[in-house]
């Protein structure tokens, strides 16, 4: 693997180069594709763009390794930076550079979680075990031609897909796997429909791409076989006598001669992503840009699982200061990035970070299977049921979980106490099938007494004057008194008679006055209308 | 001369007042508004050209008493969040007389949304007078409570939406919604269904306001009075005694353009003017 191709630019999106001439026939399963049941990606930029692709703006960057440049971005590139060079060179040539060592085990996560997102394409995902120099995936497509339109249409999504999550792929569509991962590899792209097409294809390649073996390599060199396609045309058992037994079963691989068992990539049962930031970054923008890409990469994994989660974990890691951690959750199950995005750039405007964000960490352990739903036939009859649920979301991420809140009767008889706040979040989604909570008594509320619209949170002294109670006149008190007198086992006792007094202004009031102790009168809340 | 309406092409006067809605017809205004909600009071209802509470469009209760603003929406409410189980209001499953299609948009589900309530809505009460408790809910956001309301009526998961500012709260933010925030409120609220109240202190009375309802509310022995400070189109300065609710008014209508507004009514609410 040559170095120079790490170099591709990050925004020229791979494109086909082994051009399928427009086919001969109209047919969508024309000849040149018959036989695409492979797909292999190749991420010939994953050193850097695990780095690269979690910073909203282009800044001079390089990885190195053992010292050495081993890829660099385009505007280090500019500034003469070349792999290769050593990092002190290289810093001589410019103080703008950031250099970053290579992370091996950020580029096998990253690489783990693109194949997560492919089970969105092929149920048989696999990560190229070999050469460890070359990240790639290979995907069994035949099956999933016809669900996506076609060999190219599905090239497309997939490379859609990949650009969206910043990274870039070379994808090539072959009908053996060995041959799609080669020619991915090589740095090309495209539809390779048949065996007799894959022999063309392979022919002017190195056959570096095949043999690692340097020795054998200069062997190969010195019988004058220089390209792919003359070590394929000859003879195998010379081959074989020559160079092991191994290598003849790599070309039979590639050309479809020998069976080729791909193993299955399991996808973990839980999300976690990490992005490093080579840069810090404090700007809000800066941050949703970089959460976006793991927030994109949950959502692909979500959807090949078939799952949603209501809850996710941050945790934005700062230079030399403790983590900010924080969690976001929604009242329904959830799986659409954007909501979640919309949610985090709401809860991050009123986050105060202390430092500047140097990596960012996205976990979410519940995952639920996904509800499925008949869709509705006419759009219009019934309102959307997730638009409820959809506000509380937005306040709550906005106001905090304890700003909104609902309301439900407790089995008390002490005012205070005969109701409470619902503040859970699945518990407050409404819902259609009568959700009144009467505690645990279904048969209504405990009194049938007349209760004020308005409570106090805390009951007001009132002025007595000429020994009545007094608010800007004096009330006048109804004919009927309400006696309650209980609590006397959890230590909020209450020994209260309780009026409905009409003020001055007409006003209904809910006032009582103390059973013991000094019998002082107290103002409780407000009454609605009186039931005529 | 051939009598007008002789000539089967020419159209009666009747017949175009019962076929266009857009001709002006003076003082009853009822061309061009939008569906209404039963306030609960058939008096107040007869007064408004929407015959109750506009769904469309800012309602704003002008009062000194915070706990007033509750009183005269609940019946309302009741039937815009009614609860399931209780017998006696079940008047909103059934069609209202004349356009009960409309029923099945405007008792949807969806959150009755109460901002910054100057105090504990009690949820006892309002279960025995017939809410769903399930579907209110309550935000405490001091100085957003603009904000908030916007979004409740943007996202169209509320079936109503009731505000309260506050003139002497400490924080200048809250203090009176600016004209500019009400009509952007105005604005979503006008391209909604979703009935949206605003209780806010008399003195924000002369402050322009783009909401095309304004009442001044008091509370009155054995009832309320209501003032009609702003009416688009109609006749404002009317006094009315509100006494307690005769049940809810279930009907949710369309005015047809021959149900013009009762002229009658007008001088029965003139005989409480004090």
């Amino acid at each position: 693997m040559s170095q120079a191709r790490l170099l591709r630019e990050s925004t020229d999106p791979p494109r086909p180069r082994i051009a399928t001439p427009p086919s001969k026939t109209a047919s969508p399963q024309s000849d040149d594709q018959a036989d695409c049941n492979w797909m292999a990606l190749h991420l010939p930029a994953l050193p850097l763009q695990v780095f690269e692709r979690g910073l909203q703006t282009s800044l001079p960057l390089a990885v190195s390794e053992r010292e050495r440049i081993l890829a660099c971005n385009d505007a280090a590139q500019r500034l003469g930076v070349r792999p290769g060079l050593r990092d002190g060179a290289a810093r001589a040539l410019t103080e703008t550079l950031r250099i970053v060592r290579r992370c091996r085990q950020a580029e096998r996560s990253a690489l783990e979680r693109l194949a997560a997102y492919a089970l969105n394409f092929s149920n048989l995902v696999s990560l190229d075990q070999g050469d460890e120099q070359a990240a790639a995936l290979v995907l069994e497509v035949g099956r999933s031609l016809r669900l996506f339109g076609g060999a190219h249409a599905l090239q497309h999504q997939v490379l859609d897909a990949a650009e969206g999550l910043g990274w870039q792929v070379c994808c090539v569509l072959a009908p053996t796997p060995a041959a799609a991962l080669l020619l991915a590899r090589a740095g090309m792209g495209g539809l390779v429909g048949t065996h007799a097409a894959v022999r063309q294809a392979l022919d002017g390649l190195s056959p570096a791409l095949l043999v690692s073996d340097p020795q054998a390599l200069d062997d190969l060199t010195s019988m004058g076989v220089r390209t792919l396609g003359a070590l394929l045309r000859l003879p195998r058992a010379g081959l074989a006598e020559r160079f092991g037994l191994s290598l003849v079963q790599r070309i039979q691989r590639l050309l479809g001669e020998r069976a080729d068992p791909q193993r299955p990539f399991v996808p973990p049962t839980r999300f976690r992503a990490e992005l490093e930031l080579p840069a810090e970054v404090q700007s809000t923008d800066g941050l949703v840009f970089a959460c976006r890409r793991l927030l994109d990469e949950l959502g692909g994994f979500l959807t090949a699982r078939q799952s949603a989660v209501q809850r996710i974990e941050w945790c934005l890691s700062h230079a030399d200061s403790d983590a900010t951690r924080f969690h976001l959750g929604t009242a329904r199950l959830e799986t659409d990035p954007e909501r979640w995005l919309e949610l985090l750039r709401a809860r991050l405007e009123r986050l105060s970070l202390p430092r500047p964000v140097r990596a960012i960490a996205l976990r979410s352990d519940e995952l639920s299977p996904l509800p499925l739903g008949n869709a509705e036939l006419f759009e219009d009859i019934a309102p959307d049921p997730a638009l409820p649920a959809a506000l509380l979301d937005r306040l709550r991420a906005r106001l905090g979980d304890r700003a909104v809140r609902g309301l439900a009767l407790a089995m008390d008889h002490r005012p205070e106490r005969a109701w409470c706040w619902r503040s859970s979040i699945v518990e407050a989604a409404p819902s259609n099938a009568g959700s009144r909570y009467i505690g645990p008594d279904k048969n209504g509320p405990l009194t049938h007494a007349e209760r004020p619209i308005w409570l106090l949170p805390e009951p007001l002294l009132l002025e007595q004057r000429d020994r009545r109670p007094w608010l800007d006149g004096p009330l006048s008190l109804g004919s009927r008194c309400e006696r309650i007198e209980t609590g006397w086992w959890d230590g909020f006792e209450i020994a209260r008679d309780y009026y409905i007094a009409t003020a001055h202004s007409g006003e209904r009031l809910w006032i009582y006055r103390e059973m013991r102790g000094s019998r002082r009168w107290f103002l409780h809340g407000f009454m609605g209308l009186p039931e005529s | 001369m051939p009598a007008i309406g002789s000539n089967p092409q020419t159209p009666r006067l009747e017949q175009l007042l019962a076929e266009r809605a857009d001709l002006w017809r003076g003082r009853s205004s009822a061309a061009g508004v939008g569906e209404g909600v039963g306030t609960g009071f058939p008096e107040l209802d007869q007064l408004l050209p929407w015959h109750g509470w506009p769904v469309s469009g800012l309602t704003e209760l002008l009062t000194d008493q915070p706990a007033i603003g509750l009183t005269l929406l609940l019946p309302a409410l009741r039937c815009l969040c009614p609860g399931v189980e209780d017998g006696d209001n079940d008047h909103c499953d059934q069609p209202a007389q004349s356009d009960g299609q409309d029923l099945s948009i405007i008792c949807s589900d969806g959150w009755l949304l109460l901002v910054n309530p100057p105090y504990i809505p009690y949820a006892p009460a309002l279960a025995a007078k017939g809410l769903d408790l399930g579907r209110v809910l309550v935000v405490d956001a001091p100085g957003q409570g603009a904000w908030v309301l916007e979004q409740a009526l943007r996202s169209g998961g509320c079936t109503a939406v009731v505000g309260w500012s506050t003139a002497d709260e400490p924080d200048k933010q809250e203090r009176g919604w600016a004209t500019a925030i009400l009509r952007r409120l105005q604005l979503v609220a006008s391209e909604r269904s979703t009935p949206a109240f605003l209780l806010r202190p008399m003195a924000a009375a002369f402050q322009s306001s783009p909401a095309p309802l304004r009442l001044d509310v008091e509370a009155a022995p054995n009832g309320l009075d209501v003032v009609l400070r702003k009416l688009r189109g109609g006749r404002v300065g009317l006094r009315l005694r509100l006494s307690g609710s005769v049940g809810p008014s279930p009907i949710v209508s369309k005015p047809k353009a021959k149900r013009a507004v009762d002229p009658n009514a007008f001088r029965r609410a003139e005989v409480g003017l004090r």
